[in-house]
């Protein structure tokens, strides 16, 4: 599917089109319809239900801010998305704070917080500790494929990277993944 | 020859089917009153430096990385607004100044015509151009400036067009 398709075939981007025009009812639709896609992106990032959740409420409060300015450009998966990891990338940041000239962006790992685990049978731990291991993009690549179903050209946009590195990245990560987990299924 | 990374079926291991249908799974479920949370944080101003920093980044693909908030925020901790900006904000004022001569220059030429009428128009063009220069909000053009100057943009080329500054004027 083409990112930049029309309005009229990506139902959220014409509500947020609503939205711009003052359909504020445009809006409840828009949360009710990606709140759970985003939660679980941040969850599985985080581990974390509390910062998953004021993420996720941090993005709709963006984009409600934003729709005076906005414009179709891409679908809205891309723009949402895009919100989502920006702010992801702030979150670790203000978890970890590195200095500047020490960060490096596959240090990006993520946090945990153990207060929010749920209880987990062995193999599902082993699924999380394997996806924390990863490096930020190689995992929020694979998360926006496998969870969200985005496609690889998608992918790359919100990722503002090419689809070669997109597929590069998730690549390495299914590899190191299976190694992560050889043996425990 | 077909990319070797796309073909999942190498993937079809056991163990990344089990791992890809334990991510599919929805593992938590928003609260409730996600949008009545939301709507009351609307009422609250947008007082976040990272979102005034992030919104401003976006509107210059240039800028528009989603790391840059970082480092710009960095920089604004480790270099307040004191003597030792004042080299940044003379590499800004300079194309602005530049810019906004030429864009004057450009509106008098227009203006000047063989309809002395016309020659008012360039007045109150004239005012509208300069007063968005006073009224620059000074927090976000050292942003802006931090941010240029964290992506290398030394030589200030792509500054010096009024269309690339256009938009600090909105």
């Amino acid at each position: 599917m083409e990112d930049n398709e029309k309005p009229d075939s990506d139902p959220s981007a014409q509500l947020m089109l609503q939205l711009r025009d003052g359909d504020e009812a445009a809006f409840d639709q828009i949360v009710e319809r990606w709140q759970s896609p985003l939660i679980n992106f941040f969850y599985r990032s985080l581990s974390s239900y509390e910062q998953s959740e004021d993420l996720t409420q941090m993005v709709f409060v963006r984009l409600y801010r934003a729709a005076p300015n906005y414009e179709h450009r891409a679908r809205f998966s891309t723009y949402l998305f895009q919100i989502a990891r920006r702010l992801l990338i702030n979150e670790f940041r203000r978890s970890q704070r590195k200095p500047l000239d020490s960060w490096d962006p596959t240090e990006l790992h993520a946090i945990t917080s153990g207060q929010d685990h749920q209880r987990l049978t062995e193999l599902e731990e082993a699924f999380e500790q394997a996806l924390k291991k990863l490096p930020e993009n190689h995992r929020t690549a694979i998360l926006l494929l496998k969870q969200q179903e985005l496609s690889y050209q998608e992918i790359a946009n919100i990722m503002e990277a090419s689809e070669s590195a997109v597929k590069t990245w998730i690549f390495r990560a299914r590899q190191f993944l299976k190694q992560e987990l050889k043996d425990l299924v | 020859m077909k990319d070797p990374m796309d073909t999942p079926e190498q993937f079809n291991d056991p163990e990344l089917l089990a791992f890809d249908q334990w991510l599919n799974r929805s593992s938590v479920q928003p609260p409730a009153n996600l949008l009545p949370r939301v709507r009351a944080h609307l009422q609250e101003p947008p007082a976040s430096l990272d979102e005034s920093i992030d919104q401003l980044l976006q509107q210059n693909p240039d800028l528009n990385d989603p790391h840059m908030v970082w480092k710009v925020r960095a920089q604004l901790q480790n270099e307040p607004m004191t003597g030792n900006a004042s080299p940044v904000w003379y590499r800004w004022l300079s194309p602005l100044a530049a810019a906004a001569t030429l864009t004057l220059a450009f509106v008098s030429f227009q203006s000047s015509g063989p309809k002395p009428a016309d020659a008012d128009v360039s007045l109150p063009l004239q005012a509208s151009m300069e007063s968005p220069l006073s009224d620059l909000d000074s927090e976000m053009m050292q942003i802006i400036a931090l941010a240029s100057n964290l992506e290398g943009m030394s030589d200030l080329s792509k500054l010096e067009s009024v269309e690339n500054l256009a938009f600090l004027f909105d």
